[in-house]
């Protein structure tokens, strides 16, 4: 079926390629959500993507306001107005009414005049002035929608809502054939992230949930929450061993790591699991893999001290090449990084990453039904390109084997392995231990493990020494 | 109308400082489309003022008229020569707050205010 993109990258891949020529979309929001500069974007889109002349309707901001921010987005409206692609008209709900209800009134004529095929209207919250009476504003939207129908065009409504609690519907979702819903929300107390949810599109599929999305240079960008195909045959088309790069740890995994794994670290401050990753990754890069290490925590310059100081020199070296990205946690829109990571990947065509911390990443989003989906998003991806992964997360203390084990996280995983702290006979001692390696065997010792200066590595023997 | 000829019928129509902004909001927003009620809204003048002062916009050729009475629709001028000179005259003095009150002042001695 032929579809109209809305032109907002992610959003038209949640709706499988765009809306049904022709819908009538609503966008409800809160102020500051998005909803003109999505409806702007719809009209641009339209006009330099696809050849469809625009109309913007506005009962509020004035015109001016409108090509303003719009420069400051990218795109000059003056210029496409000035090449008769696109009018914005400023006018009252009531002149709008009346002058699109036949063939020769002035909106009507305006519109044929560029041979608009895309209206927006901002915002349909102005038909209150018309009357307060809810079954005349139904039937105001009704006939508004059924005229815009006929005459061919694909429409976009803006709505204003105070606040969203989730589950009421107004009838101008009804009446619309596509229904989006935009949130400006406050996330892990500290700041606002944006999302957006489709709710209704009659005749066609979409991916359901609140997906975030950011407004920048070039508009908005929408970070779908989901993985867009499952399709995992990179990481289904044989099962290949691979060195973990960890002396001795190997042999605890009969084998090594399996490409396209992801492995979960986790371990308390200080036991080492920055130095396991980075280990990890200079060791596939000198066997020519490309890799990348992405910090949320420490600074280029302090990994390449620590990696120096273990003589595991980053860079490129025999064929292969670690980079360091670093990221700070805060002002962090977590979805923006998975994709731009992703992006990385496909252009780097890294095969080993490092996270640090896979906390840090998601910790930010506040919600942990909406972290937990961040983290599965993250493995399908690094699953679908074939990346083995090394998931870091940090814990309290030594002693939380049974508690990661049992979190919704360690079943989204591969693999999980513990380093933890034992303190025994006055000493504190460090141990590894595999708590997961999906059907396949491996050891359950809990062994020691040591860092010097080339390294950690594990003690091939299983010891007794952590009982007292 | 030649040039010298519009500019001087279009600075005749302007003079006051309602007049100014109304102009300045049709050049600004160019396919607005709208009756008195709705631009007194935009500017926050009362409908009343701005009923007042359409007809000399209309007489002088910056603005069109469509219908009658207070359901009268106003829009811009489609006359290129005469948005020139709004553009050329007012529109690049009206940029700035000092010309803006350069141009006020220069208003307001006209005496009608």
């Amino acid at each position: 079926m032929a579809r109209a993109k809305l032109g907002v990258a992610g959003l038209d891949a949640i709706l499988h390629g765009g809306v049904v020529p022709g819908n009538a979309i609503l966008v409800e929001g809160t102020p500051g959500a998005g909803k003109t500069t999505l409806g702007m974007q719809f009209i641009y889109a339209g006009i330099t993507q696809h050849n469809e002349p625009g109309l913007i309707v506005t009962f509020e901001e004035f015109p001016s306001q409108m090509y303003r921010d719009a420069g400051m987005l990218g795109w000059d409206l003056q210029a496409l107005a000035n090449e008769n692609k696109l009018k914005i008209i400023s006018t009252s709900p009531a002149v709008f009414r009346q002058e699109t209800a036949g063939p020769s009134g002035l909106i009507t004529q305006m519109a044929r005049e560029i041979g608009a095929e895309r209206v927006m209207v901002d915002s349909i919250s102005h038909f209150q002035r018309l009357t307060q009476d809810p079954a005349e504003q139904r039937e105001i939207f009704n006939s508004l929608v059924n005229m815009l129908k006929r005459g061919g065009f694909t429409a976009m409504f803006t709505k204003e809502v105070k606040s969203r609690s989730g589950d009421e519907v107004s009838f101008e979702e009804y009446a619309s054939d596509t229904a989006l819903r935009l949130t400006y929300e406050v996330e892990a107390s500290t700041q606002r992230a944006r999302y957006v949810e489709v709710v209704k599109a009659r005749g066609q599929d979409f991916i359901p949930g609140k997906h975030s999305f950011l407004i920048g240079r070039g508009g908005i960008t929408v970070f779908p929450s989901v993985a867009l195909s499952t399709d995992d045959d990179a990481a289904k088309a044989h099962i290949e061993r691979i060195d973990s790069g960890i002396p001795g740890l190997d042999e605890m995994l009969h084998g090594g790591l399996i490409r396209a794994w992801s492995l979960l670290l986790v371990g308390p401050a200080g036991s080492g699991k920055t130095i396991f990753g980075l280990q990890s990754v200079c060791f596939a890069a000198s066997k020519g893999e490309s890799c990348l290490f992405l910090s949320l925590r420490e600074r280029p310059s302090m990994l390449r001290a620590t990696a120096e100081s273990l003589s595991m020199p980053l860079g490129t070296r025999g064929g292969g090449s670690v980079d360091l990205v670093y990221q700070a946690p805060l002002p962090l829109n977590p979805y923006a990084l998975v994709y731009r990571l992703l992006q990385w990947i496909d252009r780097k065509h890294y095969t080993r990453v490092v996270i640090d911390s896979l906390d840090d990443l998601s910790g930010g989003l506040g919600d942990p039904g909406r972290a937990l989906s961040l983290i599965r998003l993250v493995l399908d991806e690094l699953r679908r390109r074939g990346v083995t992964s090394i998931l870091i997360w940090g814990s309290r203390s030594g002693d939380e084997a049974g508690t990661v084990a049992s979190t919704p996280q360690s079943g989204l995983v591969d693999a999980i392995i513990s380093l933890r702290f034992v303190e025994s006979q006055g000493v504190v001692r460090s141990g590894l231990a595999i708590l997961k390696s999906r059907g396949t065997a491996h050891s359950t010792d809990i062994r020691p493990y040591q860092i010097t200066s080339q390294g950690l590595s594990v003690v091939s023997r299983r010891v007794t020494v952590y009982d007292d | 109308m030649a040039g010298h000829d519009c500019s001087r019928q279009v600075g005749q129509a302007i003079d006051n400082l309602v007049k100014l902004e109304l102009v300045m909001f049709f050049h600004e927003n160019p396919e607005t489309l709208d009756d008195a009620c709705g631009i007194s809204r935009r500017l926050g003048y009362s409908p009343e003022v701005i009923e007042s002062f359409m007809p000399e916009l209309v007489a002088a050729g910056l603005l069109m008229q469509h219908g009658q009475g207070p359901g009268a629709l106003y829009r811009y001028t489609q006359d290129p020569e005469v948005r020139r000179v709004v553009e050329g005259d007012y529109s690049s003095r009206y940029q700035t707050k000092a010309e803006r009150r350069r141009l006020e002042s220069a208003l307001a001695a006209k005496g009608v205010v």
